[in-house]
This record gives structure tokens, C-alpha cells and sequence, in this order.
């Protein structure tokens, strides 16, 4: 296997429910996760977050089908897989933190009974006891008192579930571990505890994380890159602090501002509109029916991604496009002052 | 508390059926047997009601708690001079053989075929059984019971054309019990049948319930094997609200079992009933109402029980 | 021990609140199943309507041949003491029909008042209306009511379709009490109540228009539910054998051997006539929860779904 930085690569990835009506949810997806960063994904409801993790996991709904690009995890074709080479793939290689503990977790069976039956699932040979073992060390290092193992999910509190999520999703010491609005569902302070939890534990093991999420100042603080989806397509992608100071995306610039920020006096303002319908997507750029600064262009054609720094600040936005179709002329009375690095 | 309650009730309401009869109980039952029936008998049912004419109501209560207390539901008259509750006692086994047993063979059966359907779903089982079941549960229990009776019994000979045992005596014991077996087959497999669509449906649709939930997503993200997600994931969840279901249907499926003992002429207590209906046996008809009211008591009290151990989130209550 | 009433709080949140929603009339006829149930109810109920046109023979005459298979003058044979085995499942039809419906319909009636109330008001009214519908689940209903039969002999079909309701509301009680709790903590009803709208009110304007489909679906239950009873209860010669109906059709073919005799065209009919009309109610129903609830359906896997992702 090689030993390149790029643990998961996605390819110019689609993903068609069919229906009727066939619904393109995720469109062209180019991105990769890096060994040991946190890659933050992050977009509004219903932007295809749930349906790329789908693809990720190979958990797709029966309607739910890859019908272009590739997945190549760790060099291997993902994809290409067969349903029982990805039920040994999963758990040891990628793990999954879900919304809410309380409905992740199943309400009859111990928590325990919950954590090794992944670890003998994937390491039959393990004793028993070894197995209930490794259960209570795995808790004790989420900070939950080992004898929670007995304990069932409606016994925990809120934040002891979520942490008994995380230690689950680390039984078998997975390269990458996909965190799916893990703390969405808790209150401020215990968000904040999960938050730090997740950093250190990931600091010190060193495994990759998509941290998916709407709430973009989280993002901020945790990501070491950040992906910003919208309507089916990752329209910007880049390290944190280029999307901190230099968010070139329209949508990012009014997801940013959306949020309030402590450090940075930011007016807090909204993007105007609704997304737009999967079923039957805008043409053109996907984003041009709320975009502030559309030109005659954005609703005929289809941007293309652009490496903005040469080095991976990719945008797919016609401000930034240089072919010959671009009319870089605004539409009259629109957006006069266009972004900054325009 | 709540079977208390229940058991109460049902004691009580035996109680106050015979003073429904408009008049006074006690005389309208001896100018209705008058010469027909030993007077014996009617003065222990009587006696076992408390229906003495010179007491007052509570007064008649207490008596007739007391009776009960001790055992005694009058006498017979059907099969004077036996007491009520010896004639109960021999039905009562049979009773548990074939509606006791096919009850719970239909659940299980019924269970296990609906997750199966839901896991399979749009297979051809699952296209298929809801919809033929859908309809044999509409069958009247005793109709099928003929219907099974006339083809398979009557005209197939395949099977006894009635009782439970071969011979005058049925007995228990080892040996006698494959020929207690060839008897109880086919009406037990009258009952199931009409009685299984219920739990097939009901299973499935609460397996695709519940495999919907995230947890079950979680599961299969765990690469766990598909028969550990499909009974410790999916089913352990879903047959919960199957077995409520399970419980407070108990006295509704007794009830149509009961009839499928008359067509069989099955010596349990619903062949008991129609003998107290047909020669007016009202000690007897009494006895076995309580006595199927509290067995159908029991079953709940003990799927309770069970329901406990499967769902550890009423367990600390 | 455990009050079941516990027990019934886990099984109200796993079947999802208020995903029966009002239903238009076209997209129940779309569901196969639901216009096949809807079909076969629709036929008896003519049959039982029109029976007057369908036979000209009294069901009582006893004047024909005995035993007659079915033959061009008699279209489902004749009976044992020489009646007219058509006639009478014509007009038995019709008094089942009438038992069937009016005790479903009073059964509900009853299972929505203290199913409603018991869910609504609360507290102590709460727990003792709990406390009857389940000593009424428990007590199995065909046993009391054979009991009840023995001491007053029915004239009229009346007394039998009081008790039959009285004896089977319980279940219905329990189905909507259950929704009422999950419905109270609704936003749009919880914003009528601090709205100030009364009780009552509140009851009628918000809860029921979404419980209709529930409610109806319990009627079909009743009915189902009252015919086998009713059906049940004959058979062994209880209410009025001498008024022709489908249960005493059966009654007077079992006690005159009809078996025996190989009389099929005599016991089958009304037997199946139950099951065709019960199954056609039941169909009814799994249809309508089919269409509230599309995940129930038994949709056919993707046959198109390409092997890399299978």
C-alpha cells in the first residue's frame, strides 16, 4: 500500500437517488483527506453532506447509487470493492460518529455489548474478556467511568453518549473517522468538552477526521482544512486560515458572515434565498439564483474548479475563471463591489 | 397492582352477571330448573354466589369471595354431582395443549416470518405473505376450523375427525403423547393459521421501523455480520411493541380458540362452555368465564414479565 | 410488576406520531391493495342493500327439495330443511351488515370519547379510564358476552350490538389515547393552548382533523371485530338463531350436519363471505397505512443498480 500524505481521494464524484424524480445529490465532488488532519466539511441542510458520507461509508440508501468518479481510500479502488471486503474495511479503516448518540446507540444492548461486538465482528480470535477489556479502557480514555459498560444508552447523559460514540468509533484504531455534526446535539459547554476531546484524542493518535457540520465558526477553530459544500458540488476548499482571511467563494464569504464571531468584528449577515431544488438544479453555476455578484455568464455555464494558489485553495466560481466565455461584466445594479480578489 | 385491579374485576363482574337477571336471581333460577335439574346443584351455586335472599348485597359479596377463596364454584349441572372446579380442571390442560401452544407458535412463527419479509423486502415472500395473510386472519377461526375439518379430516382422512385423544380417556402421559399430538395438529394448525397474520404484518412493518433508525445504520457502518444486525439490532427493537401487541390480543385470539375447540370437539374449556350454554349450566358457565378470565390474567402477567427482561428501559421502574 | 401503561409509552414513541395524515380519496385509489378491500366491501354492502332485487325467495320458506346442490333454480343449492341457500345468504348479509357496522361504529364511538379524554385531561381521570381500557383489553371479550347471551336471551339484534361494542372499544381507547399524548406536545397544538383556546376547542379543532385516518382505521377493526363476534357467538346458538345471518347460517349447517352430509354449498358461503368481507376491511387499512406511511411498501429493489455499488 503506499505511504503517500493523501489517505482518501474522491474523484469528480456523483451520486444519483433514482427516483422518480432521479435527484443528482452530490455532483462532481473533487476532494481529498490528508493523514492526520481534520478536513471540516461544512453546508446548509440538504447540500449532500449526508449523501457524500453515504458514499464515503458505502452506506447509500437502496436508491442511492455512485454513477460517476472514483473513491481510492489508502491507494485501493473504494469503490471497486465487494460488500464483504467493505464490511473488513469498515470500522478498522474508517469509523463513523453520528448526530445523536441517543438514536445511534442501540436502546437494548449495552454499551459495551455495543463496543466489542465490533472488536470480535473484526478480531474473532479476541478473548472474551480481553474484548470487554479494551471496552473499558476505550471508555476511560473518552473520560466515561469504565463501569459504564454495563449501562445502557438511556442511562448516560447526553455528553457521556456522545463520548461513548467516539470511543467506540476508535475500538480498532481506524485511519479515518467521520464525524457527522457530532456535537449538534448538545449544549454549549458540553459541545465545547466534546470539541477538546476530539482534538486531543486525534493529536494524539493521529487518525483523519471529516468533521461535517453547518456551523462554520466550529469549523474555524477545529479544521485543519475546510470544504464548503453547496447544492451538491464543493464549491470552495482550502486550509482554515486561507478561508478565514481569504474566502473567495461568494457562498463562503455569506456562510462566514452568517455566524458572529469572537475574534473577528464580522457583520453578521445572512445569504439571501433558499437553496435551490436538487430535483431540477439551476443552470449554469448552481449558486447564481442567491449570488450577489452573478454576471451574464453564471446562469449558462457551469464554472469550473481553479486552483486560486496552486497549492489547493480550489474554487469553482466564474469570478475566478479565465476562459474565454467569461463575461466578467456584473449584471447591472448587481454587487457592484465584487470580492477582493477579483 | 394493575392485575390486581384486573383480577378484581373480573371476580366481580362474575358476581354481579347473575343478579343482572331481572327479578330476584335466586327464584327465577329454581322456577327455571324446577324439576330438571337436581336441587342439589342449585343450592350450591347458591351457595357458591352467596345468593341468599336474606343478606344484603355486601353481605352476599363477601360470601361469594369467601366461596371462591375456598374453591368453590358450585356443582355442575351438567355433570352432576361433579363440582365445578373438577370439571374445569380436566378441560383446562387440554385447553393449554391446543390454544396455549398454537398461540404461542403462531407469535413465534408470525415474528420470525415478518422479520424475514422486512428484511427481504420487495422479495417475493414479502410480495407475497402480507397479503394471503392479510386475509386469513380475517377468517372467523371456527369457519376455517370446518373448513380444515371437512377437506383434511372428513373427506382426506388425514386426521381424527375430533377430541383429543383416542379411546375415552386422555392421558398425559409419554407415550400417549404422539397420539395427542396427531389430534392437536390440525386444530392447532387451524388456530395458528388464522392467527398468524397479525404478528407477520405487525412484525414487519414495526422491522421497517426500525431499520430506519440510526442505530441500525451505525450497525452496518460497524461491518457487523447481517444476522447479528438483522435479531440483536433490528428485531431484538422491533418485536418490543410486537409482544405489547402480543399481550392484549391474548384474550382476543383465546376467544376465537375457543370455538375452534367446539368444532373439534376438543375437551378444553370452550367445548366446556358450549356444554354449559347448551343445558344452561350456569355454575359451570360462571366457573369457566373466571377461569379463562384469569388464565387469559396470567399470560399478560407473564409476556409482562418477559417484556421486562428484553427492554432494559422499563426495567428501573 | 409493571403497569402496562409503561410498557404503552415505549410503544407509542416506536410507532411514529402523526404520520397518518388526512388522505385524498385519489392517492387511496392509486394503492392497490386499498381499492381491492375497498371492491369487496363495496360488493357485499350491495348485496346486503339490494337484497330484496337479488332474491325473490323468502329465506324461511322451507319448501324445496332438501339438500339440492347448486343448480340454475337455486344458485347456491338448498338447505338441509329445504330452504333457499342464495336467499338466505342474501338477507344474511344484510342483518351482518347491520350488526357489523352499527356495533364497529358504536365501539369507536366509545374508544374515541375515552381514548380522547383519557389523553387529554390527564391526571387522576387519566389513570382510571387507563385503568378500565385495560381491564377491559385483558378481559377476553367472546367468553363475557356468551355469558351475558346465556342469561337474557336476545330478541333483537339491539342488546347484541351494545354488548359487542362494549366489549371491544377498549383496544381503540388505548390506540388513540397514545396518539393524543404524542399529538399534545405538538408545536401547533401546544401554540393553541397558550393561545387560550379552550379544551374542547382544542379537541376538536386541532387533535381530531389528525386523527381521522386513525379513528377510521379503527372502525374497520370494529367492524371486523363485530362480525367474527357476532359470527362467533351464533355459531353456538346465542342472540337470535332464528333471524338469518351469516353466523346462524353457519349454526344451523354445522348442527344439521352439513359436513357430515358433504353439504359444502351450505357452510361454505357464509364462511367465506365473513373472511372476503373481513379481509376486504383489513386490505382497506394495510392500503391506507401504506399510503400515510410510504416506507411500509414493498417497493422492488433497483434492478437497474449497477454492480460496483450492489
Amino acid at each position: 500500500m503506499s505511504h503517500s500524505s493523501v489517505l482518501l481521494q474522491m474523484e469528480n464524484l456523483s451520486v444519483t437517488y433514482f427516483g422518480p424524480p432521479d435527484v443528482v445529490a452530490v455532483h462532481g465532488v473533487t476532494l481529498d483527506v490528508k493523514r492526520g488532519e481534520i478536513l471540516g466539511l461544512a453546508g446548509e441542510s440538504g447540500c449532500g453532506k449526508t449523501t457524500l458520507i453515504g458514499a464515503l461509508t458505502r452506506l447509500l440508501p437502496d436508491n442511492g447509487e455512485v454513477t460517476h468518479g472514483r473513491i481510492e481510500f489508502d491507494g485501493v479502488d473504494w469503490l471497486g470493492l465487494n460488500e464483504r471486503e467493505v464490511d473488513q474495511w469498515r470500522w478498522t479503516r474508517v469509523s463513523l460518529v453520528s448526530q445523536s448518540a441517543m438514536n445511534s446507540l442501540n436502546p437494548v444492548i449495552s454499551i459495551g455489548e455495543q463496543i466489542t461486538d465490533a472488536i470480535f465482528a473484526h478480531e474473532p480470535r479476541t478473548p472474551k474478556a480481553d474484548g470487554w477489556d479494551r471496552a473499558r479502557s476505550l471508555l476511560r480514555m473518552v473520560e466515561v467511568d469504565p463501569s459504564h459498560v454495563h449501562s445502557y444508552a438511556h442511562e448516560l447523559s447526553g455528553g457521556m453518549r456522545q463520548r461513548a460514540m467516539i470511543a467506540m468509533a476508535l475500538a480498532l484504531k481506524p485511519d479515518l473517522v467521520i464525524m457527522d455534526e457530532p456535537t449538534t446535539a448538545l449544549d454549549v459547554v458540553v459541545q465545547a468538552q466534546i470539541i477538546h476531546e476530539i482534538r486531543s484524542l486525534q493529536e494524539r493518535l493521529r487518525f483523519s477526521v471529516i468533521f461535517v457540520t453547518h456551523d462554520m465558526s466550529l469549523l474555524l477553530s477545529i479544521a485543519d482544512r475546510i470544504a464548503i459544500m453547496y447544492a451538491g458540488e464543493v464549491v470552495e476548499v482550502g486550509t482554515r486560515s486561507i478561508l478565514n482571511h481569504e474566502a473567495s467563494h461568494p457562498y463562503t464569504r455569506g456562510l462566514i458572515q452568517s455566524f458572529p464571531s469572537v475574534f473577528h468584528q464580522r457583520t453578521r449577515a445572512g445569504i439571501p434565498g433558499a437553496p435551490p431544488s436538487m430535483v431540477n438544479p439551476p443552470s449554469g453555476c448552481r449558486f447564481h439564483g442567491r449570488c450577489e455578484e452573478r454576471m451574464a455568464v453564471c446562469s449558462v455555464y457551469a464554472p469550473e474548479d481553479r486552483d486560486l494558489d496552486g497549492i489547493g485553495h480550489r474554487v469553482r466560481c466564474h469570478l475566478f475563471g479565465d476562459s474565454g466565455i467569461t463575461d466578467r461584466q456584473p449584471l447591472a445594479g448587481r454587487g457592484e463591489g465584487s470580492g477582493k480578489s477579483c | 397492582m394493575f392485575y390486581g385491579v384486573a383480577l378484581w374485576a373480573a371476580l366481580t363482574l362474575n358476581f354481579i352477571l347473575p343478579r343482572l337477571m331481572p327479578g330476584n336471581p335466586a327464584e327465577i333460577l329454581l322456577a327455571r330448573f324446577k324439576g330438571r335439574v337436581n336441587p342439589k346443584a342449585i343450592d350450591a351455586f347458591m351457595v357458591a354466589f352467596g345468593l341468599n335472599q336474606h343478606h344484603t348485597l355486601i353481605q352476599q359479596y363477601g360470601a361469594y369471595l369467601v366461596q371462591l377463596m375456598h374453591g368453590n364454584l358450585g356443582i355442575s349441572i351438567t355433570y352432576y354431582p361433579e363440582p365445578v372446579i373438577q370439571v374445569l380442571g380436566q378441560a383446562l390442560p387440554w385447553t393449554l395443549l391446543l390454544i396455549a401452544m398454537a398461540t404461542i407458535i403462531s407469535f413465534l412463527i408470525g415474528t420470525l416470518a415478518g422479520i424475514v419479509a422486512a428484511w427481504h423486502r420487495g422479495g417475493v415472500f414479502d410480495s407475497v405473505a402480507p397479503g394471503i395473510f392479510t386475509f386469513t386472519s380475517s377468517f372467523p377461526y371456527f369457519w376455517f376450523a370446518l373448513i380444515m375439518l371437512y377437506f383434511l379430516a372428513y373427506k382426506a382422512g388425514w386426521f381424527p375427525i375430533g377430541s383429543a385423544y383416542a379411546g375415552n380417556h386422555g392421558s398425559f402421559a409419554l407415550s400417549n403423547w404422539p397420539d395427542l399430538l396427531y389430534h392437536t395438529a390440525l386444530p392447532g394448525f387451524t388456530i395458528v393459521v388464522t392467527s398468524i397474520g397479525g404478528w407477520l404484518l405487525s412484525m414487519r412493518n414495526n422491522m421497517i421501523t426500525t431499520m430506519g433508525q440510526d442505530y441500525i445504520h451505525m450497525a452496518r457502518a460497524k461491518g457487523l455480520a447481517r444476522r447479528r444486525i438483522m435479531y440483536q439490532y433490528a428485531a431484538r427493537n422491533a418485536i418490543l411493541p410486537n409482544m405489547t401487541g402480543f399481550a392484549l390480543s391474548i384474550g382476543f385470539i383465546v376467544s376465537g380458540a375457543l370455538l375452534t375447540e367446539i368444532v373439534f370437539s376438543y375437551p378444553g374449556l370452550g367445548y366446556t362452555l358450549l356444554q354449559a350454554v347448551q343445558n344452561e349450566d350456569y355454575p359451570l358457565l360462571q366457573g369457566t368465564l373466571l377461569l379463562i378470565a384469569v388464565a387469559v390474567l396470567l399470560a399478560n402477567f407473564l409476556v409482562d414479565l418477559l417484556y421486562v427482561r428484553l427492554d432494559p428501559r422499563v426495567r428501573n421502574q | 410488576m409493571v403497569d402496562p401503561s409503561a410498557t404503552a409509552k415505549t410503544h407509542s414513541k416506536a410507532s411514529s406520531v402523526v404520520r397518518r395524515r388526512t388522505i385524498a380519496l385519489p392517492r387511496v385509489l392509486n394503492n392497490g391493495k386499498a381499492t381491492a378491500g375497498i371492491i369487496l366491501v363495496l360488493f357485499f354492502v350491495l348485496v346486503g342493500v339490494l337484497a330484496p332485487v337479488l332474491t325473490h325467495i323468502s329465506p324461511n320458506v322451507e319448501t324445496f327439495l332438501p339438500l339440492q346442490p347448486p343448480n340454475a333454480v337455486h344458485p347456491l343449492g338448498t338447505t338441509g330443511q329445504g330452504q333457499d341457500v342464495w336467499s338466505q345468504f342474501v338477507w344474511g348479509t344484510r342483518a351482518s351488515l347491520i350488526v357489523g357496522f352499527a356495533a364497529g361504529a358504536l365501539a369507536t364511538i366509545l374508544a374515541v370519547v375515552i381514548g380522547m379524554v383519557s389523553g387529554f385531561v390527564g391526571g387522576t381521570a387519566d389513570e382510571g379510564l387507563q385503568l378500565l381500557t385495560n381491564v377491559f383489553l385483558v378481559i377476553p371479550g367472546l367468553p363475557l358476552i356468551v355469558v351475558v347471551a346465556t342469561y337474557f336471551p336476545f330478541e333483537s339484534s339491539w342488546p347484541l350490538i351494545v354488548i359487542i361494542a362494549l366489549t371491544s372499544w377498549s383496544w381503540g381507547a388505548r390506540v388513540l389515547r397514545s396518539q393524543v399524548l404524542g399529538m399534545r406536545e405538538l408545536p401547533f397544538v401546544e401554540a393553541a393552548r397558550m393561545a387560550g383556546e379552550r379544551t374542547s376547542a382544542l379537541v376538536f379543532r386541532e387533535i381530531m382533523p389528525n386523527m381521522w385516518s386513525l379513528i377510521f382505521s379503527q372502525l374497520l377493526f370494529g367492524i371486523i371485530a363485530a362480525v367474527l363476534t357476532e359470527a362467533g357467538l351464533q355459531f353456538i346458538g346465542l342472540g337470535n338463531i332464528n333471524v338469518v345471518s351469516w353466523g346462524s347460517m353457519l349454526y344451523w349447517a354445522e348442527n344439521n350436519g352439513a359436513l357430515l352430509t358433504g353439504a359444502w354449498w351450505w357452510f361454505i358461503p357464509p364462511g367465506l363471505a365473513i373472511a372476503l368481507f373481513g379481509g376486504g376491511l383489513a386490505l382497506i387499512n394495510y392500503g391506507l397505512d401504506e399510503v400515510t406511511n410510504p416506507r411500509l411498501r414493498a417497493h422492488r429493489r433497483r434492478a437497474r443498480k449497477r454492480g460496483r455499488n450492489a
